[in-house]
């Protein structure tokens, strides 16, 4: 009885653990954005399945099946280009600002029968992921301790994206800016083309009428 | 020899019940958000598995490319379609799941050139507290502290939620402005080419003009002599 407690337990726990998922064909590509200050780690926790059309339903895959992770920085410079297991996790360190494009495709590249690949994706960024019951175990921490503690967690979430906030503010701002310059410059550049163009034309036609005779 | 790998069995139980609490807590703060870039020609579904009746929010919002629409539908795991959108740019939407699979699809199959770019993400319509946040037991009776605590917990992550939308919203005017500046300096340019070519366009117009009068008066009689002599500068 207890035995069936303890699995369902553990079995409800790795349904409500699940991520979300989405299917992906052998040569399909999948790509995700994710804009991220400065010197933020992202880790990406997923798992392959294979489609089994004896069980119709999808099983993990137990062949050299893989994940191919490719990803590029605001700059367009690959920071990360490797070919995973069909199941575990990658982790980068974002050290410019901005979006980060996450690619993945599966590594197979003859595969025998073309196969639908499920794929569970969970990406976290920051420290998201804290074991608060180790937290409260290891700092010895009353209950009340902790409510607060996880409090102090999220706060502190709130003024990174505050941070972030500014940073990205500024630099809309200067791309702001910048268009205002470039309106101002270029307004006052097309008016001086516009003069000069007249101009010259004034001028020219002058002198060929003048040679012409017609005036 | 028995006694060590009784205990090596121990430490690998262990091992994987710390492992399955680990993947627990990665999700435990409910929120699945996702940035993807649907391409041109493309259905792309998003699947996930409920198990309780809780309430859930879903939220998606248009990043960028094309009109900045796309055709969103839900579909319940008996194959009905519970919200279904064309050419939305972003919603909201509560629901309550039952038991099953869950697709959110994001469609562009009418789209032959423009990709997209769309943010959602899927998280409890209501905060849970504090303590099922940290995988404890809710107590029956929360003290003025732990009430206080879960009060200030609603507030801080509406606080977050808000933050999260408002990223997005910026994250739309940051592109279309940065689009703008570089227009402005294509546009102006082009422009600027234009009145150029115009310029010297009109000038060589009027030119032909008067030569064709020219040519057309060339033999014409009573004509002065000079006019034979023209410097085309």
């Amino acid at each position: 009885m207890a035995l069936t407690t303890f699995l369902f337990a553990i079995f409800s726990l790795f349904l409500t653990s699940s991520a979300l998922y989405f299917h992906i064909g052998e040569t399909e590509r999948k790509c995700f954005i994710e804009e991220i200050p400065d010197e933020t780690m992202v880790v990406g926790n997923y798992k392959v399945e294979i489609f089994d059309s004896n069980i119709n339903d999808f099983v993990p895959t137990v062949y050299g099946l893989g994940m191919h992770v490719d990803i590029r920085d605001p700059d367009d410079k690959v920071i990360l280009s490797r070919t995973y297991a069909a199941e575990g996790r990658f982790t980068f360190t974002s050290h410019t600002a901005g979006e980060h494009i996450i690619c993945l495709n599966s590594n197979s590249t003859a595969w025998l029968y073309a196969g639908q690949l499920r794929v569970h994706l969970d990406i976290s960024v920051g420290e998201h992921a804290v074991d608060y019951s180790q937290v409260q175990a290891k700092d010895k921490l009353s209950e009340l301790q902790l409510r607060i503690r996880q409090l102090l967690d999220q706060v502190e979430q709130i003024t990174k994206e505050q941070n972030y906030q500014r940073y990205r503010e500024e630099r809309f701002r200067q791309t702001s800016e910048s268009t205002n310059q470039r309106v101002l410059w270029w307004s006052i550049a097309q008016t001086l083309i516009l003069l000069l163009t007249g101009f010259w034309q004034m001028q020219h036609l002058k002198s060929f009428f003048q040679a012409k005779k017609l005036v | 020899m028995e006694r060590a790998t009784r205990s090596l069995t121990r430490a690998i139980l262990t091992l994987g019940v710390a492992f399955h609490l680990h993947v627990h807590l990665v999700s435990a703060h409910g929120t699945r958000q996702l940035t993807y870039i649907v391409q041109h020609d493309e259905r792309a579904c998003f699947s996930n598995v409920w198990t309780n009746n809780e309430k859930i929010f879903f939220e998606y919002q248009v990043v960028r490319g094309g009109n900045k629409d796309l055709d969103v539908q839900i579909i319940t795991p008996n194959g009905m379609v519970l919200y279904n959108r064309k050419r939305a740019s972003g919603d909201e939407v509560t629901f309550t799941p039952q038991n099953g699979e869950f697709k959110f699809c994001f469609s562009n199959e009418f789209s032959r050139i423009s990709d997209k770019v769309v943010m959602f993400n899927i998280r409890p319509a209501y905060t849970d507290t504090l303590s099922r946040e940290a995988g404890d037991q809710e107590p029956t009776v929360k003290d003025a502290g732990q009430a206080a605590c879960d009060e200030i917990h609603e507030a801080v992550t509406a606080v977050l939620n808000f933050q999260r939308k408002y990223r997005v919203h910026e994250a739309i005017g940051r592109h279309l402005a940065e689009q703008l500046n570089r227009m402005v300096s294509w546009w102006s340019l082009g422009q600027s080419v234009v009145v150029l070519l115009c310029g010297v366009g009109q000038v060589v117009a009027l030119k032909t003009l008067f030569t064709d009068t020219r040519k057309s008066t060339k033999p014409s009689e009573g004509e002065p002599e000079e006019k034979q002599v023209i410097s085309y500068t």
